[in-house]
């Protein structure tokens, strides 16, 4: 009887432990996920002034009425482009979807700057 | 109770403390912000110090500015009025940048001019249009941006000729300069100020080794690793107009008054972001045949045309 029950304890033991270890597991495995550097929201300004704070999660079409014409901003699964530009140039247009924290488009001729925000560090930028 | 229960007990404190320590396990501090100055957008990630120190870096951006600012600003004693009245009572950030622009045109005398402002309005405006500016304007303006001078007799700087200064080379840099005695004096040491990647001061990341990996717009796909320097890139394909196969740009050759240039950018990298800011410029004018002397300097350079890096002095990217 006394040997059944030490037995039993030990049963229970080793799946608290055993519990233990694979929450501590998963718990990495999820943090490690977390750390991702993808943005969360974008910041659009034009000539300095925000116009526009873009949730990177929910796919939009936004334009940006410049003194030449429209710049169009579009945000699709996660990431963010200027799709359409009146600039000579075509550089924004060019740079394509960013969805890191901390990088940024920006249309000099046009006065637009789409900054990618994050909550994470940011590790890494393009200039 | 019996020692086995107690045991029990003991694993199921374990458990929840460990849950909950894991569920409580701190992020690391990241305060940042959005500025706006010298003609661009800056990101501010600062991941010690606080929120109140983003939004003086803020202040500070848009302050100092406005007193380079060739437009007019709410500051009386910046380059506006330099250029609207020939003198002027100087801010104290105008007075250090015009010490900053002489030690770049010392280094770079034929390739760098704080006074083709003009010249430099007329190329852009000519461009918007499509067009490539007319030899009489172009050098017309490039006769009056040489024999324009400046001279400073204490705080009063004054101005002659019909040249119109123009310190917006070296002014984030110099802004940068300033911001990084300020982080230092603070003890912020985690960091990254990004002037429209075009001008950064990169401290250390919050992760392991403290490295940002930097990406080259203009070489893709190289990168490299920054900690604790400062960045400075000139690029004319960002903001360059192609015309007749030529890319024109904002950044004019002073000693023709051309807007072409032969290389696309050039990437520096540094302790002093004032005066890589100017060099930056100057050189990427000058070409390869100012390698040497950047080489003298200690400068890290990398020049890049056509997608590719073409000179660089140390292995710095990959």
């Amino acid at each position: 009887m006394k040997n059944s029950s030490a037995k039993r304890t030990h049963i229970i033991e080793f799946v608290v432990f055993l519990l233990i270890l694979v929450g501590i597991v998963v718990y990495l495995i999820v943090a490690g996920s977390g750390k991702k550097e993808s943005g969360v929201s974008a910041e659009v300004t034009y000539k300095g002034q925000v116009v526009y704070s873009l949730n990177l999660n929910e796919d939009q079409t936004q334009k940006v009425i410049t003194q030449e014409g429209e710049v169009v901003i579009n945000v699709k699964g996660g990431k963010i482009a200027v799709t359409s530009s009146p600039c000579p140039n075509q550089y924004c247009v060019g740079q394509g979807y960013k969805s890191k924290a901390g990088d940024s488009i920006i249309c000099a001729h046009e006065g637009v700057v789409v900054l990618i925000k994050g909550d994470e560090a940011v590790e890494e930028i393009h200039i | 109770m019996s020692l086995s229960n107690k045991r029990i007990i003991f694993c199921l404190t374990l458990s929840l403390a460990s849950a909950g320590l894991c569920s409580c396990s701190p992020g690391i501090t990241h305060y940042s912000g959005t500025a706006y100055g010298y003609g661009t957008t800056w990101d501010i990630h600062l991941y010690q110090g606080s929120q109140k120190d983003v939004d003086e870096i803020v202040s500070y951006i848009s302050k100092t500015s406005q007193v380079l600012d060739v437009e007019k600003t709410s500051c009386v004693n910046g380059v506006y009025t330099l250029n609207e009245k020939g003198t002027v009572e100087g801010d104290p950030f105008l007075l250090e940048a015009f010490s900053l622009a002489n030690r770049v045109k010392e280094i770079a005398p034929d390739t760098f001019s704080y006074s083709l402002g003009a010249l430099t309005s007329a190329w852009l405006e000519s461009l918007d249009q499509g067009k490539v500016l007319d030899d009489a304007t172009k050098l017309t303006l490039l006769e009056e941006a040489k024999s324009t001078t400046v001279s400073i007799a204490g705080n009063t700087i004054t101005k002659a000729g019909k040249g119109q200064i123009d310190l917006g080379s070296i002014g984030k840099g110099l802004c940068l300069n300033k911001l990084k005695k300020t982080l230092d004096e603070k003890g912020i040491k985690q960091y990254l100020i990004n002037g429209g990647s075009s001008s950064i001061l990169v401290g250390e990341t919050p992760n392991s080794d403290g490295n940002l990996k930097v990406y080259l717009e203009d070489a893709k796909p190289h990168y490299f690793y920054a900690k604790n320097l400062a960045i400075s890139a000139s690029s004319v394909s960002k903001q360059g107009v192609k015309i007749d196969g030529k890319t024109y740009s904002h950044i004019i050759d002073p000693r023709n008054g051309n807007a072409n240039l032969g290389y696309d950018a050039l990437y520096m990298l540094g302790e002093d972001a004032g005066l890589l800011d100017g060099l930056t410029t100057s050189f990427l004018v000058l070409g390869e045949q100012g390698k040497e002397k950047l080489n003298q300097l200690g400068v890290k350079y990398a020049f890049c045309k056509d997608g590719k890096v073409v000179y660089a002095n140390e292995e710095f990217i990959r």
